[in-house]
């Protein structure tokens, strides 16, 4: 095909060149032609011609000569004659005669010779006896002396003589001619001649056509010429070159060669001459050149016009050869032309009985056999072309079913499709797919395609059982099955409704799975006949494709359930740690505490022989409690729900706290800790809580391998990327093999199993730590050797830059600045009422500190931390409302009691806002003590809201150690009953897990109410909190504490932290 | 085919112009004749006959290519006058002349249209050309006799009229102007032949016959006819005369020895005239009359009429006869 095309091309581009090619051949041919038959000509010719013209100059100078010799002659005789004539007057003797005898002689001489004028007669003596004259009178006897005259003396001495020729009165040529006597005594007879009278001989002397003869003297002046007025005018023709050259050559020898000169006239003309020899004369014989040669010319002419005509029939024939030579070939061409451009129509139509003709049919044949094979070719090309479209549509339908299998997972969809293309593609009626049912046994209808509803209701109802006729062939062949026509076909229901539809041939189709089938497709037709294999082959790909597309749906719904029921088992997981960690540590809480507890007893009891064993319960306990805290952990982490606490952690307490934590567990071994601190240590930001763990975990199983050894926690601050803090923890302990260091963060793995028996542990420590550390932002790393210790270095950043940290209130800072007194912001921008209040509340025995203003106030509210605020309303830029704003959104200072003061009666206002208590101006100075004397009386009992008993007795024992009253509630409702009744505790302290009201709920119904809200309120719990429930608390509580195993130091802690306040706030009121 | 047509267009156009020029260049030609003689004189008719004949050989055929024109003069000097006032006033192509006074008179009315003359006396010594070789101006033709030949003339005379004593030349001064160097001549040769020479002038047919009559009286007179164009034209008189008178008169042309002259001797006048036609050719042709040299006649024929001779009692010697080109019976 592409050979076809390029054929055309080839001859649209032959199709320019045609009409130069064409003509090249045709021209050349013609040229061919022409060139020969002009070169034979011209060569011919013009050997012709030269032979013509050397022939003719050879006969022309002939000529030339003969007729000048014979002019010569001629003239010669002429002469002659005269010479003759004059002769007879010689004859007699001066003697005998008379005069008158002469007379009449010499006058019938005249007579007779019309050349002569005069003749004289001289005696022997010479004198002049007789003149006769034609024009002038005769004279006789003058006896004039001629005897020295040379026409005398020559004529004597040479018998004749030959004058030169004389014009006569300028203009007639004369010549004298003496003739001497034979005797010698009769004297000379001297003739005068007119030579005029050679005009007739010249003239009638024939040269040619044009030519004549002419006679010239020895000096070369013209005698004799055809034109006598020539000679008349005495014309000297000496300076021709022919009269040059006669007269420079030898006399008497005629020229060898005719020679080319101009004549007088000055035309060119072919001269010869011939002397006439006596006189000395020159008789020239001229022919004008174009005559001389006309015949040479006319030759040419004629040689040019054979040329002429020769070429132009040359041409003629040239063109009429050189076409019927050039005819056929050019119908070759055409011919080869048309069968290149693909048009094998037409034959070539040469009959030239030659080679060509042969061609000719040479490419006919050609021609021919091309068409059949280009016939045939484009046969089979559309054959392919349509089983190729046919093809195409097929791969595209299954493109698009294969698309749609992988697109959606919508099943109905994806069958439909497919059985839209199916019905579509095999060129049937009407397709279903059905979707196997194993349990029943039967197959379910799921898409349809071109089916009436009546038919789809129909089949639906019936159902279509494994053993109907086709589908169980087609399910123990697991091959399509077809009938070509049903009414031939056995009959089942199924068949019947599909015959009662109209369709006469079926094809089944078993979806295949490895296992048995999971469906059916099936096309139907209305025309009865066998499906065509390629049909079959199509529909057993369609059907492998739903096969995909239903395991497809399959296994997502599958996936589905299974993704759901992780859901549940992962939500389960979750509400199981959280309860699980309060039910664990809860009784575990009991064990240690009560353990402590009869310790102390035992102690004081002096029976300390039960100490080792309860040491032992103490010890299991914190033990396990110890595990189920890393398993805690552990999965929190692995569950991705560890959350860190970010707040700015003092270092040296910390690690002042962890030492006072391992020192026991250091001494147990005989350990000796050392705490090194670097310089500048002071505060980093992180999470307080797992930093500690893991510096007490490292330490702890650094202390647990170590004997006797020594113990280094070395804390400092270095630089890398940014500021980080290393804490390097190394014992002089058993130190670890290669082996061990590898399984070292592996969780539950001691360095063997024999360690666990020897140093105890729960394993889970290190991939605790390790995790916590990555957390942080940080790392550990281990060194170590066997038998030489090993060092674990903790390296976290001086400040996480963590999502979203959140920042649990501190509590309120214990600055020893203020000292023990109790502090009062004055906030009131009129410096008279500042002093005012000032003045009352000094005396009172409170610290004052003042503030002029909203920013000021909030800037000193955070510094100082003050007891209580007392904030007018009233003030310029930022008022009093936005102050009392400000500090309950801060974290840090909602809890300080504010006492609006302003001429304002906004009470309500004030309350909802946080206030305490709103005060009038001008403030009663009673009534603002007693406010806050009431606010700062932190006397009353520590409530304890704990479901948990043994927990409420540990609780118990710290608080009473503290000498601190104590009351109980059993959870949420009762404690707020307590309340209810009761004087307001100094302090509230409160659990989450709590059956009935929770912690939550609690601290929900408490904070609502006025009078309790400035009791402080502190969260014991063991739950594990969610950042919102942490944020939550941390805005209502002042603290968390979160029950673990130092819970008692934690809750010592914050307790007395807040009782000391207390105790200083009553002290100062009692003082006032 | 349309090229052939083309090619035939241009041809036949190339054509026409050449045609043209050929036409043109056969327009006609005009010749006019002076003649010193008169019309009705046979002698000038057969000079008229003779020239056409001379044009005809030559190619020239009157009222195709050329128109000749005579006047005849009559030997009347006026008559001269006015015709040569008119015919070149009327510029011929060429003025053929004959007769000296003739060409005398054409001479001062023209310079410049060309002057064949023919049967004229003595061309230079007229000053009718420079020379006889180049006459060099637009006068050039045949001349007839030199004077020498006056010197025949009264030989001839002599010799058939032995008795001769007298001889006289009569001439018309005006239309022989040339008669002085005549007489001069007279003068030489009458010596030797002891004869008295006179002169007679005559002017009219008075003075002819006066002259003629007055000359007779004396015996042994002989009269030489002038070849002058009034002499001519009087000549029927003059031959009446010499006969009843029983004058010898010699005459100058063959003519009039037919006519009854008793003899002449010169050159054919015919023959002069028809050559000069020659001339008149070559000048149509383009050649210039100064560079056509004069020519002169080649035969000089003797005639002699016996009747008249016979009459006058003279008997002709045997030897003259001899020597005579024509004899009339």
């Amino acid at each position: 095909m592409n050979e076809a095309a390029s054929d055309a091309i080839a001859p649209v581009a032959e199709q320019s060149k045609l009409p130069r090619l064409r003509a090249r051949l045709f021209v050349k041919y013609v040229g061919l032609f022409f060139t020969v038959v002009l070169v034979a000509l011209l060569t011919s010719g013009a050997f012709q011609v030269w032979f013509y013209y050397q022939e003719h100059k050879a006969s022309l100078i002939r000529i030339q000569r003969e007729q000048a010799e014979a002019a010569a002659a001629k003239i010669g005789q002429f002469i002659k004659e005269i010479e003759s004539q004059v002769g007879w007057t010689t004859q007699l003797p001066w003697s005998a005669g008379t005069l008158d005898q002469r007379r009449f002689d010499g006058l019938r001489l005249l007579r007779q010779v019309p050349a002569i004028t005069e003749l004289s007669q001289l005696d022997s003596q010479g004198r002049e006896q007789l003149r006769v004259s034609r024009l002038a009178m005769d004279v006789v006897g003058s006896q004039t002396d001629f005897s020295k005259d040379p026409k005398f003396t020559e004529a004597v001495a040479k018998k004749v003589y030959y004058g030169p020729v004389y014009f006569r009165r300028e203009s007639e040529p004369y010549m004298t001619l003496a003739l001497a006597g034979a005797r010698r005594d009769a004297g000379v007879s001297v003739a005068e001649v007119n030579l005029k009278l050679i005009w007739d001989v010249v003239s009638q002397i024939k040269v040619g056509q044009r030519g004549h003869a002419y006679v010239v003297d020895a000096q070369g002046r013209l005698i004799a010429h055809p034109d006598i007025s020539l000679v008349l005018r005495n014309t000297d023709l000496s300076r021709l070159t022919q009269v040059r050259a006669a007269r420079a050559s030898t006399t008497g020898a005629p020229l060898e060669y005719v020679q080319e000169a101009t004549d007088i006239q000055g035309r060119n003309v072919l001269t010869a001459y011939a002397p006439a020899a006596p006189l000395g004369w020159l008789v020239f014989v001229e022919l004008p050149f174009d005559e001389a040669y006309a015949p040479l010319r006319a030759s040419i002419e004629r040689l040019g016009l054979l040329l002429l005509s020769g070429l132009l029939l040359a041409s003629f024939g040239g063109l009429f050869l050189a076409r019927r030579m050039v005819g056929p070939i050019q119908a070759l061409r055409a011919g080869a032309a048309r069968i290149g451009s693909g048009d094998l129509g037409q034959r070539i139509a040469v009959k030239t009985g030659d080679e060509l003709e042969a061609l000719a049919d040479q490419f006919n044949d050609m021609a021919g056999k091309l068409q059949e094979s280009y016939a045939d070719l484009e046969n089979k090309v559309e054959v392919r072309t349509r089983e190729l479209a046919k093809s195409v549509r097929e791969l595209r339908a299954l493109g698009e079913v294969s698309q749609a299998v992988n697109s959606t997972l919508d099943l109905e969809s994806v069958l439909n499709t497919i059985v839209a293309q199916a019905v579509q593609l095999s060129s049937t009626d009407a397709g279903a797919i059905y979707v196997s049912d194993e349990a029943q046994k039967e197959l379910r209808l799921r898409a349809t395609h071109g089916m009436s509803e009546a038919m789809i209701a129909a089949i639906t109802q019936r159902g279509v059982g494994f053993d109907e006729a086709t589908v169980a062939q087609a399910i123990a062949q697991r091959a399509p099955v077809q009938v070509a026509d049903l009414r031939e076909a056995p009959v089942s229901p199924v068949t019947e409704i599909v015959l009662g539809a109209g369709y006469r041939a079926l094809l089944v189709v078993p979806l295949l799975s490895p296992d048995g089938i999971v469906g059916m497709l099936v096309v139907r037709r209305r025309v009865p006949g066998e499906f065509p294999e390629s049909t079959i082959d199509l529909l057993q790909t369609f059907a492998a494709q739903s096969v995909v597309a239903i395991e497809n749906a399959r296994l997502f719904s599958e996936v589905e359930e299974k993704r759901q029921e992780l859901t549940i088992a992962s939500q389960h997981k979750s509400r199981f740690l959280a309860n699980m960690s309060h039910e664990l540590r809860t009784p575990l809480n009991a064990i240690i505490g009560y353990s402590e507890l009869l310790q102390e007893e035992v102690k004081e009891a002096g029976q300390e022989r039960f100490t080792p064993d309860l040491r032992k319960i103490e010890q299991s306990g914190r033990h396990l409690l110890g595990l189920i805290n890393d398993i805690l952990d552990l999965s929190k982490i692995e569950a991705g729900r560890m959350d860190i606490f970010l707040e700015d952690v003092e270092v040296a307490p910390l690690l002042d706290e962890v030492r006072a934590i391992i020192a026991p567990l250091a001494e147990k071994n005989g350990n000796v800790l050392q705490v090194q601190l670097g310089e500048n240590l002071s505060s980093m930001r992180t999470d307080r809580t797992k930093l500690k763990q893991s510096l007490l975990n490292v330490l702890s199983n650094g202390c647990k391998f170590t004997h006797k050894g020594r113990l280094t926690l070395v804390a400092e601050r270095f630089e890398a990327d940014r500021p980080m803090v290393r804490f390097a923890i190394s014992d002089t302990g058993i130190g670890m093999t290669e082996e061990q260091l590898r399984r070292l963060f592996e969780a539950f793995s001691q360095a063997d199993v024999s360690t666990t028996k020897k140093y105890g542990g729960t394993g889970l420590g290190l991939a605790i730590t390790r995790h916590f550390c990555r957390l942080l932002g940080g790392d550990i790393e281990v060194a170590s050797r066997p038998g030489e210790g090993s060092t674990f270095t903790i390296t976290l950043p001086d400040r996480i830059q963590a999502a979203t940290p959140i920042e649990p209130t501190d509590a309120p800072p214990i600055s020893g600045e203020l000292g023990n007194a109790t502090t009062v912001l004055v906030v009131d921008d009129d410096p008279a009422a500042r002093d005012l209040l000032t003045a009352n509340l000094k005396g009172a025995g409170y610290r004052l500190v003042h503030a002029a203003n909203g920013e000021q106030a909030l800037k000193l509210a955070r510094t100082i931390r003050p007891d209580a605020i007392t904030l007018d309303v009233v003030m310029p830029k930022m008022d009093g409302w936005a102050v009392l704003s400000a500090l309950k959104a801060d974290v840090e200072l909602c809890d300080i009691p504010v006492v609006m003061v302003t001429v304002l009666a906004e009470r309500g206002l004030g309350l909802s806002l946080g206030a305490v208590d709103v005060l009038t101006k001008p403030v009663e100075r009673a009534d603002l003590v007693a406010l806050l004397h009431r606010l700062l009386r932190r006397d009353g009992p520590v409530l304890v809201v704990e479901d948990d008993a043994t927990t409420r007795e540990m609780i118990r024992h710290t608080i009473e150690k503290m000498g601190l009253p104590m009351a109980e509630a059993v959870n949420g409702r009762s404690a707020l009953a307590w309340l209810a009744d009761n004087t307001a505790p100094a302090i509230i302290l409160l659990d989450l897990m709590m059956p009935e009201m929770d912690g939550f709920e609690f601290l929900d119904a408490f904070t609502s109410r006025a009078q309790w809200r400035d009791i402080p309120v502190i969260v014991i719990t063991a739950k594990e909190l969610t950042t919102s429930e942490r944020e939550r608390l941390l805005r209502e509580a002042q603290k968390v504490i979160v029950k673990g195993s130092s819970i008692g130091v934690d809750i010592a802690a914050a307790v007395s932290e807040a009782v000391r306040r207390r105790l200083a706030s009553a002290a100062a009121v009692s003082n006032a | 085919m349309r090229r052939r047509g083309f090619i035939t267009l241009l041809a036949g156009a190339a054509a026409w112009p050449v045609a043209a020029r050929a036409q043109q260049s056969e327009r006609m030609r005009r010749v006019v004749f002076l003649h010193g003689l008169a019309e009705n004189d046979p002698e000038a008719q057969s000079r008229v006959a003779a020239f056409r004949e001379g044009l005809e050989t030559l190619g020239w055929i009157e009222n195709r290519n050329i128109k000749i024109e005579h006047r005849f003069s009559g030997g009347d000097i006026a008559r001269i006058q006015v015709h040569t006032a008119e015919l070149v006033g009327s510029t011929p192509d060429v003025i053929a002349a004959s007769g000296t006074p003739v060409v005398a008179a054409l001479k001062q009315a023209t310079r410049t249209i060309p002057i064949v003359f023919s049967v004229v006396n003595d061309p230079a010594g007229q000053g009718l050309v420079a020379n006889l070789a180049r006459p060099g101006a637009n006068i050039t033709g045949f001349s007839y006799v030199d004077f020498p030949i006056i010197g025949k003339w009264l030989e001839m005379l002599k010799e058939i009229v032995p008795g001769v004593r007298r001889i006289t030349l009569m001439f018309n001064p005006q239309t022989a102007p040339y008669y002085s160097a005549f007489l001069r001549e007279f003068g030489t040769a009458a010596a030797p032949l002891a004869a008295e020479l006179s002169a007679t002038p005559v002017r009219n047919e008075t003075e002819i016959e006066a002259g003629a009559t007055t000359f007779a009286r004396e015996p042994g007179g002989g009269l030489i006819a002038a070849p002058d164009p009034f002499i001519n034209t009087q000549r029927a008189l003059i031959m009446a005369l010499a006969q009843r008178l029983r004058l010898p008169a010699l005459f100058g042309f063959r003519q009039h020895v037919r006519d009854g002259g008793l003899l002449s001797y010169g050159p054919d006048s015919l023959e002069i005239v028809r050559r000069s036609a020659s001339y008149v050719d070559r000048i149509l042709k383009g050649e210039k009359p100064a560079d056509l040299p004069v020519q002169a006649p080649t035969k000089y024929e003797l005639a002699i009429n016996l009747k008249t001779a016979k009459a006058l009692g003279l008997t002709v010697p045997p030897t003259v006869l001899a020597r005579a080109d024509e004899v009339i019976e």
